[in-house]
């Protein structure tokens, strides 16, 4: 309850009715919230987001953003408040299963997935001797089924993922496949004007373009993936990587040209590192040995049956 | 997709980790786009750096949207194939404008609502079936008002299919499952069914008004490919035609879809190179009939106008990054925001024609007629009860029929262009 005093006292002026409204929405007096509480909790969430001199119009823009229903409910479940957790079960049971289903592919995994999430939840653990819920670290950013996913997918990265990966990191090492170790060892010694070079070109693209980047081309994820990721169309990140695979070679060209390189030696150095490129070629090399390959073989004949 | 230098990929790999993994609640506003502008740049760029959080993100992604996500991918609207069966549509099109612009400016006929009806049903109408029956039915139940030389409209629209490419071309956009349908009976049945039922014995005789002169000539002219300036004149005189009928008729009703039409009709008769281009026009205007939503700003007509009649391209949409509408009326080369009244975050789109309907947060539905230039917002009510959650997936098959997906996990469909909703 301190915190909740506190809470009222350190709300800046014009914001009052704007948590009222939010508390009204909310719908928290179902579940035993009390307005000082909904008031106390977001307080933790500003605290947590925003600076502690914030604006008010940061902190209202922010309050406006919330899930307040979905935050009311979480809160009281961790409070555990029972018509709360009726109506979450009612809520996302069933649903819980199911997304631990889709994201673990295979039943037992998607079984020990959801009960591990449940046990988070009802708080089954503790932390300095305090039971601690889960949903009391829910802050209404988003909805409350994403952030159960999200949590849920979380615990499968960690427990699944990660370990797949440790175990499968040399095979894909020799694929020429890196994931992200610690220190991924250069394959050749690069010339650092090339690194730096190109740390100079990637911080200069927006984070989006960089984190489209690295989804496509790091971790092979669809267009339709990274797309619904960035809640933008298909088409969208085709054009952005499109644009970008063409912009890049060049902007690296022109970042190693200040730094001294010429064109030609800026060039070499890009191709020399591109490996994917160097198999292209030698893969057409090898088609057209190919085909040029039936008439030396004649050609050889001929001169065996010269000689012979 | 282009090729990376590998030095891209290994610094992508190799840059500093950056701070502290964001909560999954951060993770859940990124993807839900409920995140302020700074905060999400500050996540963006942690995932660009953060294969474990990436992996995270995209774990976590609906299972409901995986279909969604893929479907469209397949019958995109640049499909060739599509492409090729929406000029066939486009001909099927222009056959109903031609028959609703005709009666409209023949006073003898009946009211101009009926037609705007039987054109939108012919655009519009869900059921292939019901579609493919419905060129020939609603030949014999016009017989008694059609003249010749609107059957031989029909009959001239029928033989475009024979040169696709030129069709495919012209006519970029979506095609509707109604307008394929209808486009697979033309492509399937020939020319030759339609011809037969335009000259039917049944038609002949029904037919006992003196058809529009210059509609005739121009259709006449068409068929037997005289010579270029004659047919110049005519379709002139059919334009001027048009304009005059067309504004003594509903002088209010001040849509600039005819002379688009008209120009289409005028450009087919000029270059029989480009015939397969009036179509496209005429489907523009077509489509403007069918709808009945006639009344749009002169400018904005205007810059429709002219793309249409220079590119012959139909508007492209898509939802930004950041959630705003736009439109594309060249191909997707240069892309415009159109402004839609709220300022909603929009996460779903469809288009169907000029019909555009955008989803987004809150059950916010906008709905335009008129490819974006008046907006609707469109509240859904299913048992009392309105959609809240929020609109993650729009798909509009036709003008009428369209469906809408939730956070929520429930669909929500209409048969009657938003009117009324189901929920499931």
């Amino acid at each position: 309850m301190n915190d909740a005093i506190q809470s009222v006292a350190e709300l800046p002026a014009g914001l009052e009715s704007c948590v009222a409204e939010l508390y009204a929405k909310s719908a928290g007096e179902k579940y035993s919230v009390t307005a000082s509480e909904f008031s106390a909790i977001l307080l933790e969430v500003r605290k947590k987001y925003l600076a502690p001199d914030a604006s008010t119009d940061a902190i209202r823009e922010l309050y406006l953003s919330l899930r307040v229903e979905d935050l009311a409910l979480a809160r009281a479940c961790a409070a555990g408040n029972e018509r709360a957790w009726e109506v979450f079960m009612a809520r996302f049971r069933e649903k819980l299963y199911d997304v631990a289903g889709y994201i673990a592919k295979e039943s037992s995994a998607a079984r020990e997935l959801a009960d591990s999430l449940y046990a988070d939840l009802y708080g089954t653990t503790t932390r300095d001797g305090q039971r601690v819920c889960k949903l009391s670290s829910y802050t209404g950013r988003g909805s409350l089924e994403g952030w159960l996913r999200t949590v849920m997918a979380q615990e499968y990265v960690n427990r699944y993922r990660r370990q797949r990966r440790l175990v499968s990191l040399d095979e894909e090492n020799e694929e020429g496949k890196q994931f992200a170790a610690p220190d991924p060892a250069p394959v050749a010694a690069v010339d650092p004007r090339i690194e730096s070079a190109t740390d100079e070109v990637l911080s200069a693209l927006s984070a989006d373009d960089r984190f489209v980047l690295a989804a496509y081309y790091l971790d092979e994820r669809t267009l339709a993936e990274i797309a619904r990721i960035l809640g933008v169309h298909e088409s969208t990140i085709s054009r952005k990587l499109d644009k970008m695979a063409r912009s890049l070679r060049k902007q690296i060209l022109s970042a190693l040209g200040r730094r001294g390189m010429s064109r030609r030696q800026a060039q070499e150095a890009l191709e020399v590192d591109v490996r994917d490129l160097r198999v292209n070629i030698r893969s057409r090399l090898a088609q057209e040995r190919d085909t040029t390959a039936f008439p030396d073989r004649k050609a050889e004949a001929r001169a065996g049956d010269g000689s012979g | 997709m282009e090729q990376l230098p590998k030095i891209v990929t290994q610094r992508l790999q190799a840059m500093a980790k950056a701070g502290p993994h964001p909560d999954p609640n951060l993770l859940t506003a990124l993807v839900e786009k409920s995140l302020a502008e700074r905060e999400r740049i500050q996540v963006l760029t942690h995932l660009a750096q953060c294969a474990d959080c990436r992996d995270i993100v995209a774990v976590s992604l609906p299972e409901i949207e995986m279909a969604r996500a893929a479907a469209p991918a397949k019958s995109g609207w640049l499909s060739w194939r599509v492409l090729r069966w929406s000029a066939a549509a486009a001909c099927v099109v222009v056959v109903g404008t031609a028959v609703s612009l005709y009666r409209r400016a023949n006073p003898l006929s009946e009211a101009p609502r009926k037609y705007s009806v039987v054109a939108e049903k012919e655009a519009a109408s869900p059921s292939p079936q019901g579609l493919t029956a419905q060129p020939p039915e609603a030949t014999r139940r016009d017989a008694g008002t059609r003249s010749p030389a609107e059957d031989k409209l029909i009959a001239n629209a029928a033989p475009a299919p024979a040169s696709p490419d030129q069709q495919a071309a012209a006519a970029k956009g979506d095609l509707s499952p109604a307008g394929r349908a209808l486009s697979k009976q033309f492509g399937r049945e020939g020319p030759a069914k339609l011809q037969e039922a335009a000259s039917s014995p049944e038609h002949a005789r029904a037919d006992n008004r003196p058809p529009i002169p210059a509609a005739s000539q121009v259709t006449d002219a068409v068929a037997s490919g005289t010579s270029a300036g004659e047919l110049d004149t005519k379709a002139e005189q059919r334009n001027k035609q048009v304009d005059e009928f067309y504004f003594k008729d509903s002088g209010q009703l001040a849509d600039k879809a005819t002379p688009t039409l008209a120009e289409g009709v005028a450009g087919k008769a000029k270059d029989t190179a480009q015939r397969a281009k009036a179509p496209a026009a005429g489907m523009v205007g077509g489509a403007m009939v069918a709808n009945g939503k006639l009344a749009r700003s002169e400018a904005a007509e205007n810059e429709l106008k002219s793309s249409y009649a220079s590119n012959l391209v139909l508007p492209r949409w898509t939802l930004s990054s950041d959630g705003s509408l736009q439109r594309s009326l060249d191909a997707g080369k240069t892309w415009q925001a159109i402004p839609v009244p709220g300022n909603v975050t929009f996460r779903a789109l469809a288009a169907v024609g000029v019909e555009i309907w955008v989803g987004g947060a809150k059950g916010t539905l906008y709905h335009s007629s008129d490819a974006g230039e008046h907006w609707v917002q469109v509240k859904p009510t299913a048992g009392g009860k309105p959609l809240t959650a929020d609109i993650i997936g729009v798909e509009f098959t036709d003008a009428r029929h369209g469906k809408l997906t939730t956070a929520a996990n429930e669909t929500w469909t209409t048969a009657d262009a938003g009117q009324t909703w189901d929920r499931k």
